[in-house]
C-alpha cells in the first residue's frame, strides 16, 4: 500500500507541475510581463490569483511562465549531460585500456569541481541566458553520468553473455548495442531522476544569483531573488517559487525511486 | 534411545504463513562415531533440514511439526539463549564457502581461539596450546605460526580445516558438515573429508553429511538418507542401501552419477581438425598510468594437444590449471603469447585477423554457469538466434524453434526470458545457440559443472545425441573425472599451466605411469556398485 500511496502523491504532483506548464504555454492566468503599479504587492484575489510582485506583474502568470523555462532548461540540461556522459563513460566502459585512463583523468578532474560552483563559472564565463545555463548545468553534471555509466558498462562487459557475441564476431557496435546497453542503462535511467531535480535547484540558484537567465524573464529562481526585498512585507512573493521549487523536487525525487523499484531485477523476477 | 546424539522424528518444515512442506515428515538418527549422509538435488531440503538443527532457518520458514532430540533433550524446547549455549559448544557446523565464513580482518588464531575462551573459559594461552594440537591433527603446516597469520594467507583447503579445527575445538558432539568440499579440488576435497572423518570419529563425535555427490556418500557415510522435494525417498545403510535400492528415485540418481554412466560411442574420424602447438598464454595485470611495469603470470605454457574430427577430448585439471584460459585461447577470447592454434589446417590463434575471422562461427562455446551466459534482456528467441543474421525473419524464427525442439525444449520457449528458465533449461539454450551455426568444433567448458546429478546425466546424454547427428568435435573442459571418463574419447591433463598427460580415455584412467595423474584419479570419487 506503501507504493500506491506514493505513487499518487507523485501523479497529483506531477500533474499539478504538467498543468502550470501547460498554463505557461498558453498564457492562462494573466500576462507575466504586464505592470500595473496601482497594484504592486497586491494579496491573492480574483484578479490575481496569488497576488502581485514588486512591479505590480501577476504571480502566477510569472509562475506558469516560470515552470516553462525552469522545466525546459532543467530537461535540455539533463538530455545534455546524458548523451555527453553516456559516450565519455561508454567509451571508457567499453573499451578500458589507456582510452579509460584518459577518460576516468578526465571525469575525476570534472568531479574536483563542485558542479554547481563549475556551473556558476560557465554560466558568469558565457554571459547568462537560457542557452548558456542549459551549457553550464549540462557540461557540470556530465562526469556525474560518465562515472555511473562507465562503471555499469565495467561490470557489464565482463559477464559472458558479452564474450558470446564475441565468439559469432558480431561487431563491437553490435555487442554495445544489444548486449551491453540493455543491462547497464538502468542505473542511468534512475540517476537521470536525481540530475533533473538538481538541475531544478541548480538553476533556480544559478537565477537567484544573478548569473543566470537575467529577468524580465521570470525563472524560479529570480522570482525569488526578487522577492528577497519584499520579504517582510510580502512573503508570498518568495512563498510561491519556493514552494514550486519544493514540490517539483520532491516530486522528481519520488518518481526516481518508482522507477528505481520498477527497474530492479529483483522486483522484476517476482512480477 | 541410549547412545543416539540426534534424532530427527517426523520433521517438518514450512513458511511461517504458508501450508506447502518444504521438508516433510524426514526422521533419521545419527549415531556416535559415525557419518550420517543427507543426499539430494537442489530443492530437496537437505540444507533446511541441516539448518533446522542449529536454529538457522530463514526468518520466514519455521518448523512446523516434529521433534529434535539431541542427547536426550528436545532442541525445539531451546529458547535462544540455551540454543545459543549448546550451538557451538556441542554442535559445531562448517559450511560450504571457506571464503567466507572466516574474517578476513582477524587472525587464524583470533577466531579459532575465540570460542574456547567463550564457552570453555579458557586462559589465552591454553586455549592457544589446544588450538595448535587441534591444527596439527587436521594437518595444517605449521600450526604455531599459523595462528598469526591471516585468512587470506592460506589456500581454500587450509581454510576449511582451519574452520574444522575451530569447530573441533570445542568438542562437539555432533558436527554438521554442509557440502564442505564442493567449492575444492578433488585431491584437497579427499585429504580434507579424510581428516573430518578421522578427527570425528576420534571425538566419539556424530557427523552429519550433506551432500550431493553419491560418490563421497559411499566413501564416508555409514548411514543414508535420501531427500527429494522435502520428502524421504529411502534411508539405511550406505552399503545396503546403494547396492539394492527400494527406491525409484534413488536408483534413477545412481544410474545419473557420470562414473555409472555407459561410456559413449567414439565417432572419431581420425582427420586432425585443431591441433595446439605450444601454445602460451599469459595474463598481465593492468599497468599504472605513470608506466608502472605490468605484471604478468603465464597461464598455459607450452601445451600441445590435438583434436580429431567428430571426437570428443577431454582437457582435465584443478582450478588454475589453465584449462578454461585454453579453452577461451582457442575460441580467440583471449590473446596468446606464443605457440600456434591450426584449426583446419590454418592458424588461428590470437583474438584479430582475417584466419580468426573465418573461423568464428565454426567454433563455438558453451559457458558453465547458465545464469552469466544468457543476456537477461533478451528473450531466448533473440539469443538463439544470435549468430544466424544472414537468415530471412520468418526463417530464423523457424530454425530457432527446430533448434529449441532438437535441444529438449519447446517451439514456444522462444519467446521467454532466460530468468523463466531452470538451470538445465538455460544451459540447453546455451547448445542451441552454440548450435545454431552448425561449428566444427563445440567448446563445453565446465558445462554441465553447475547443474543437480540428473539433470547433469539429461544435458550429456543430449550432447552426445545432437554430436552422433551432427557430427561437431568436442572439446570437453572440466575437474570431473568421472564425466570426461563417460563421454570422452581422449583425455589431456593439465597441471599449472603445462600438459601431464593427453591418450585415451582408458589408457589415462587405467594405467597412466605419471604420478600426478595417479594421485587424481585416485582422489576423485566414484561409485563401486
Amino acid at each position: 500500500m506503501r507504493l500506491s500511496l506514493r505513487a499518487s502523491i507523485v501523479g497529483v504532483l506531477l500533474a499539478a507541475l504538467a498543468l502550470l506548464v501547460l498554463a505557461g504555454l498558453l498564457g492562462i492566468g494573466g500576462d507575466p510581463d504586464m505592470l500595473d503599479i496601482d497594484q504592486r504587492l497586491g494579496v491573492a484575489g480574483t484578479a490575481h490569483w496569488l497576488g502581485t510582485d514588486g512591479y505590480g506583474r501577476d504571480i502566477f502568470g510569472r509562475l506558469a511562465a516560470g515552470a516553462v523555462t525552469s522545466a525546459a532548461i532543467a530537461v535540455a540540461s539533463v538530455l545534455l549531460s546524458l548523451g555527453a556522459g553516456m559516450l565519455l563513460g561508454g567509451i571508457a566502459g567499453f573499451f578500458g585500456g589507456w582510452i579509460d585512463r584518459l577518460a576516468g583523468l578526465l571525469i575525476d578532474a570534472l568531479l574536483a569541481f563542485p558542479g554547481l560552483l563549475l556551473a556558476l563559472a560557465m554560466s558568469a564565463a558565457l554571459g547568462g541566458g537560457a542557452a548558456s545555463v542549459i551549457l553550464a548545468l549540462g557540461i557540470a553534471q556530465t562526469p556525474v553520468v560518465a562515472r555511473q555509466f562507465r562503471a555499469s558498462v565495467q561490470a557489464v562487459r565482463e559477464r559472458e553473455f558479452v564474450e558470446v557475441g564475441r565468439l559469432f564476431g558480431h561487431s563491437r557496435w553490435r555487442i554495445f548495442r544489444e548486449q551491453i546497453l540493455p543491462n547497464s542503462i538502468g542505473p542511468v535511467i534512475i540517476l537521470s531522476a536525481s540530475l533533473l531535480s538538481g538541475a531544478l535547484l541548480a538553476e533556480s540558484a544559478l537565477s537567484f544569483l544573478g548569473v543566470g537567465v537575467s529577468p524580465p524573464q521570470p525563472t524560479w529562481g529570480n522570482m525569488l531573488a526578487e522577492g528577497r526585498r519584499f520579504l517582510s512585507s510580502a512573503p508570498w512573493l518568495c512563498i510561491w517559487p519556493g514552494l514550486a521549487i519544493t514540490l517539483t523536487v520532491l516530486a522528481v525525487n519520488l518518481a526516481g525511486d518508482l522507477l528505481r523499484d520498477r527497474l530492479d531485477p529483483h522486483m522484476q523476477e517476482r512480477g | 534411545m541410549e547412545g543416539v546424539i540426534l534424532s530427527v522424528r517426523e520433521l517438518v518444515i514450512a513458511p511461517q504463513l504458508g501450508e506447502v512442506a518444504l521438508v516433510d515428515r524426514v526422521s533419521f538418527d545419527v549415531l556416535p562415531a559415525s557419518v550420517c549422509a543427507l543426499v539430494g538435488e537442489s530443492g530437496s531440503g537437505k540444507t533446511l533440514t541441516s539448518r533446522a538443527v542449529m536454529g538457522l532457518l530463514p526468518e520466514n520458514l519455521a518448523v512446523k511439526s516434529g521433534a529434535l532430540g539431541f542427547c536426550g533433550e528436545d532442541l525445539l524446547d531451546f529458547g535462544p539463549a540455551e540454543l545459543r549455549r549448546v550451538c557451538g559448544a556441542r554442535i559445531g557446523m562448517v559450511f560450504q564457502e571457506p571464503m567466507s565464513s572466516l574474517n578476513p580482518a582477524l587472525t587464524v588464531g583470533t577466531q579459532v581461539t575465540e570460542a574456547l575462551c567463550w564457552h570453555r573459559h579458557m586462559s589465552p594461552g591454553d586455549a592457544r596450546t589446544a588450538a595448535v594440537a587441534m591444527l596439527d591433527a587436521f594437518r595444517v603446516p605449521n600450526a604455531a605460526t599459523s595462528l598469526d597469520r591471516y585468512p587470506h594467507e592460506f589456500s581454500g583447503g587450509l581454510r576449511q580445516r582451519i574452520m574444522l579445527a575451530a569447530v573441533m575445538l570445542l568438542r562437539p558432539k555432533l558436527l554438521i558438515a554442509d557440502e564442505p568440499t564442493t567449492a575444492l579440488d578433488a585431491i584437497v576435497q579427499k585429504d580434507v573429508l579424510d581428516d573430518m572423518v578421522r578427527v570425528a570419529k576420534d571425538m566419539n563425535a556424530g557427523v552429519l553429511f550433506v551432500t550431493h555427490d553419491l560418490g563421497l556418500v559411499e566413501r564416508y557415510a555409514d548411514q543414508l538418507v535420501v531427500l527429494r522435494r522435502g520428502k524421504m525417498e529411502e534411508a539405511g545403510p550406505t552399503g545396503e542401501l546403494l547396492r539394492s535400492p527400494a527406491s525409484a528415485y534413488t536408483r534413477s540418481l545412481l544410474a545419473a552419477a557420470p562414473s555409472k554412466r555407459a561410456p559413449r560411442r567414439s565417432t572419431g574420424t581420425g582427420q586432425v581438425l585443431l591441433a595446439i602447438d605450444r601454445l602460451c598464454v599469459d595474463y598481465t595485470a593492468s599497468g599504472g598510468f605513470f608506466g608502472a611495469r605490468a605484471k604478468s603470470f603465464r597461464a598455459v605454457d607450452q601445451l600441445s594437444f590435438d583434436v580429431r574430427r567428430g571426437e570428443f577430448v577431454g582437457l582435465v585439471g584443478e582450478s588454475g590449471s589453465g584449462k578454461s584460459t585454453t579453452g577461451r585461447a582457442i575460441a580467440g577470447l583471449v590473446d596468446v603469447a606464443g605457440g600456434q592454434i591450426i584449426f583446419d589446417g590454418t592458424n588461428v590463434a590470437g583474438t584479430e585477423g582475417p584466419a580468426r575471422h573465418q573461423a568464428r562461427n565454426r567454433i563455438q562455446y558453451v559457458f558453465q554457469d547458465p545464469y552469466s551466459s544468457l543476456n537477461p534482456r533478451q528473450t531466448i528467441g533473440a539469443i538463439v538466434s544470435a549468430g544466424l543474421a544472414e537468415l530471412p525473419r520468418a526463417a530464423r524464427r523457424a530454425k530457432v524453434e527446430q533448434l529449441l525442439v532438437d535441444v529438449g525444449l519447446e517451439a514456444a520457449f522462444a519467446d521467454r526470458l532466460p530468468h523463466q528458465l531452470s538451470g538445465g533449461q538455460r544451459q540447453r539454450v546455451c547448445i542451441a545457440r552454440a548450435l545454431a551455426v552448425d561449428p566444427d568444433l563445440l567448446i563445453a567448458d565446465e558445462a554441465v559443472a553447475a547443474l543437480d546429478v540428473t539433470v547433469q546425466a539429461q544435458v550429456l546424454d543430449l550432447l552426445a545425441a545432437l554430436q552422433r547427428r551432427r557430427g561437431f568435435a568436442c572439446l570437453f573442459i572440466s575437474h570431473d573425472l568421472a564425466v570426461v571418463r563417460s563421454i570422452c574419447d581422449r583425455v589431456a591433463i593439465m597441471k599449472n599451466g603445462k600438459l601431464e598427460a593427453f591418450d585415451e580415455t582408458g589408457r589415462v584412467f587405467g594405467a597412466s605411469g605419471n604420478p600426478y595423474v595417479k594421485k587424481l584419479v585416485s582422489a576423485f570419487p566414484t561409485l563401486s556398485q
